[in-house]
């Protein structure tokens, strides 16, 4: 069957969208959360979820932090 | 989600326990047969009802659980009734098996369970043979295939019906449920749910960032002022959620609501056939005691039939002598006229024609003729007799009016009447039974305050609609203005700081990007949607002129023609391609897998696009099982495409007007 990966469709309506409003995010965090929301997408608990994105954030700000990137 | 066994216990006319198997494999195409009424939309029901725990009536509304017992059980005695499935999780890693059962019996003490609450719900959900909590089973439907999403999967002609309404621009509040359904299917929530989580998870990050923020000399003044604009915002940001929550409260409670309604015309067309059955035994006891009273007034002639042969004997006996001295009579008539034309030309001796006299040798003849005449006539002196012609008309009609008129056949088509109408009273009896079972509890007044709650609802939505959208208003300046001060606050190089700051911008901006992309993900959606209904509609339909299909806002479709114009009316036939065509895209699109279940598929279709659809239906899904009846498919011609690819094929027989059974039919 010729399906269509809507993972993938996802990633690249976020990383366009991230790009056009000049790379407000590093690509590999948008793809994280992104693959966090799309697994959880019909959960209508949303607490797992936003902690789960938000491990991902405080692991990328902390990266972020220490290698001097989020200086601006 | 693979099917692998579905197990159906007293669940609409399948009374007892009955099973399906599926191979629990992909590139699954199952025929279900059954005529209609037999029991193929229980079937579908039985899987709805025991993932979700709906089972839908022919309008599509929800069905209580006495009416979904097998009514011939349940005059057994039996108050219970439950659907197990076995399901493969094929979207874990490793695979795993699912069971799900939901059985509900009559409380205790309740003898005659009326209504849903007087029905206890069990549900049991094991995984790999491991049991788990009762309350795990709706998350663990939800993970295989969320009801919301089912639609596409449990295939009926509701979804043409709310299909059909996806084409109007100005469809109402059904028509946005089954567009978010579709949205659903195809990943959108991702995206909005995202925006939702990160926005949260922005404000809260905020907040922590100006509690730190005034810690730090300078920064106090506009820590406090964004503090206060955090507050605006979570303000109206809670707003909006409670705005939002309410708008989805309201339109579920529509939703029942249109179901109440549904159940009660479906019960006051119960009351009405009553009303009708009843009018009809009314009708049919009269009639009876017509009949009644006619055969005994036919008894009392009875005896006549016991002289019938004798009497009709006589009778024909003394026609026959009436008829005789008849014959004479007029003979004598004639013969009389003679006589006195010859007596007249003797005597006057001229020819009474032509007044010429008349010679003696002609006058001679004419009393040899005359003496011929007396003869005959005494001959005829002894039958011609008209007092015996006159005594025998009367003899013959008094003994017509003793002969029977058909007394005994008039009887026995009587008493035929009679075992008629006895048979009709009895089945009419067993249907207002029925009737009069469905209707307990039944309040003709419930119909009129659920419309007027349907009213009220309506303008509540409405109302809704417009406070989420002065409230978004007011959120997005809020938000521009919050930005501002943390902008000015951005300075310090505080770890701490520095690390909440990180964080919060990252949660912001990544709501930014997740905000931006909600349309144009369904942009890009509705796009591939129109592209693959398109294909498959064009493999579809028999008219090569057609272009393709067009989408609106709704994921409705239109039929482009050959000059790129929409094809305005369309017949039911098409309907249902483009209703196809359009789950055909959504199952190519979709994320979470399923077996897909169609229900009468073919009913409005001619033979080629039977054709047509039959070869593409195996491409639907990994699991395709259909529930056809022999008004819509010869099985010989019509599965002809499919043959090699059927897996199994099932036959529903209706041995009982309260009762079908399923079985394997062999090959």
């Amino acid at each position: 069957m010729d399906e269509i990966d809507q993972a993938a469709q996802l990633r690249e309506v976020l990383r366009r969208n991230n790009e056009k409003q000049g790379f407000l995010l590093p690509p590999a965090v948008l793809d994280e959360i992104a693959e966090v929301e799309r697994q959880n997408q019909f959960d209508d608990d949303r607490r797992l979820t936003q902690r789960a994105i938000s491990d991902v954030v405080t692991a990328a700000a902390t990266a972020m932090r220490l290698s001097g990137s989020g200086d601006g | 989600m693979l099917l692998r066994r579905v197990e159906i216990e007293n669940f609409g006319p399948y009374k007892g326990k009955h099973e399906v198997l599926f191979g629990g494999t992909s590139e699954e195409l199952v025929i279900v047969h059954g005529e209609n009424m037999a029991g193929k939309t229980s079937l579908l029901n039985a899987i709805r009802w025991c993932l979700y725990g709906v089972a839908k009536d022919r309008t599509g509304d929800g069905m209580p659980v006495r009416q979904i017992i097998n009514s011939e059980a349940f005059g057994e005695g039996t108050r219970r009734v439950g659907v197990e499935l076995t399901v493969l999780d094929d979207s874990s890693e490793p695979q795993v098996s699912v069971c799900l059962r939901r059985q509900c019996q009559a409380k205790q003490g309740v003898a005659d369970p009326i209504n849903d609450k007087d029905f206890a719900v069990h549900l049991d959900v094991d995984v790999d043979g491991n049991i788990l909590p009762a309350d795990q089973f709706d998350d663990t439907v939800n993970a295989l295939l969320p009801e919301r999403i089912s639609r596409f999967f449990l295939f009926d002609g509701e979804l043409l019906k709310e299909y059909e309404e996806l084409v109007r621009e100005d469809s109402g509040t059904h028509a946005r449920e089954v567009k978010r359904a579709i949205e659903m299917i195809l990943g959108v929530p991702a995206v909005q749910n995202g925006k939702d989580d990160l926005r949260a998870l922005g404000a809260k990050a905020s907040r922590a960032y100006n509690k730190e923020a005034r810690k730090v000399a300078g920064a106090k003044e506009s820590a406090q002022a964004a503090d206060r604009l955090q507050d605006e915002v979570e303000r109206s940001a809670s707003e909006l959620e409670g705005l939002e929550k309410d708008h989805a409260a309201a339109t579920a409670d529509l939703t029942r609501v249109r179901e109440e309604l549904g159940k009660n015309q479906h019960l006051a067309a119960s009351a009405q056939k009553l009303a009708q059955i009843e009018s009809r035994l009314d009708a049919d006891a009269v009639s009876r005691r017509d009949k009644l009273e006619r055969r005994r007034d036919l008894a009392k002639d009875l005896w006549r039939d016991v002289l019938e042969p004798r009497l009709k004997h006589d009778i024909e006996m003394l026609e026959r002598e009436r008829d005789s001295i008849g014959e004479a009579l007029q003979k004598q008539t004639v013969l009389l006229q003679r006589k006195t034309t010859l007596e007249a030309a003797i005597r006057d001796k001229t020819c009474e024609a032509c007044g010429q006299e008349i010679p003696e040798e002609r006058r001679t003849r004419t009393r040899v003729k005359l003496q011929d005449v007396d003869d005959q006539l005494d001959r005829l002196s002894a039958s011609a007799d008209l007092v015996r012609h006159d005594s025998l008309g009367a003899t013959i009609r008094r003994l017509r009016d003793v002969a029977p008129a058909g007394v005994a056949s008039g009887i026995e088509q009587l008493e035929v009447d009679i075992a008629k109408l006895d048979v009709d009273r009895v089945r009419l009896e067993r249907e207002r039974d029925g009737v009069q079972q469905d209707l307990k509890g039944f309040d003709p007044d419930v119909a009129t305050r659920f419309e007027r709650d349907k009213e009220r609802l309506l303008r509540h939505i409405g109302d809704l609609e417009s406070a989420i959208d002065r409230t978004s208003e007011e959120l997005g300046r809020h938000r521009t203005e919050l930005r501002e001060y943390q902008r000015k606050m951005d300075t310090s190089d505080q770890p701490k700081l520095e690390q909440i700051k990180l964080e919060r911008d990252l949660f912001e901006n990544a709501a930014v990007v997740f905000e931006a992309s909600i349309s144009d993900l369904t942009n890009e959606l509705r796009g591939r949607v129109e592209a693959e209904a398109s294909s498959i509609f064009r493999r579809l339909t028999t008219d090569d002129t057609y272009q393709g299909l067009q989408i609106n806002e709704n994921y409705g479709l239109s039929i482009v023609g050959s000059e790129g114009n929409v094809i305005e009316v369309r017949s039911a036939g098409a309907e249902q391609i483009v209703a196809l065509s359009l789950i055909g895209a959504l199952n190519r699109l979709a994320d979470k897998r399923g077996p897909v279940i169609m229900d009468t598929p073919f009913g409005r279709l001619d033979r080629t696009h039977r054709h047509n659809i039959m070869k593409f239906v195996p491409t639907l899904a990994d699991q395709v099982a259909l529930l056809v009846h022999s008004g819509e498919i010869d099985p010989e011609r019509d599965l002809e495409p499919v043959k090699g690819k059927i897996t199994a094929e099932y036959e529903i027989r209706h041995v009982a007007s309260t009762r079908s059974e399923i079985g394997r039919r062999e090959a």
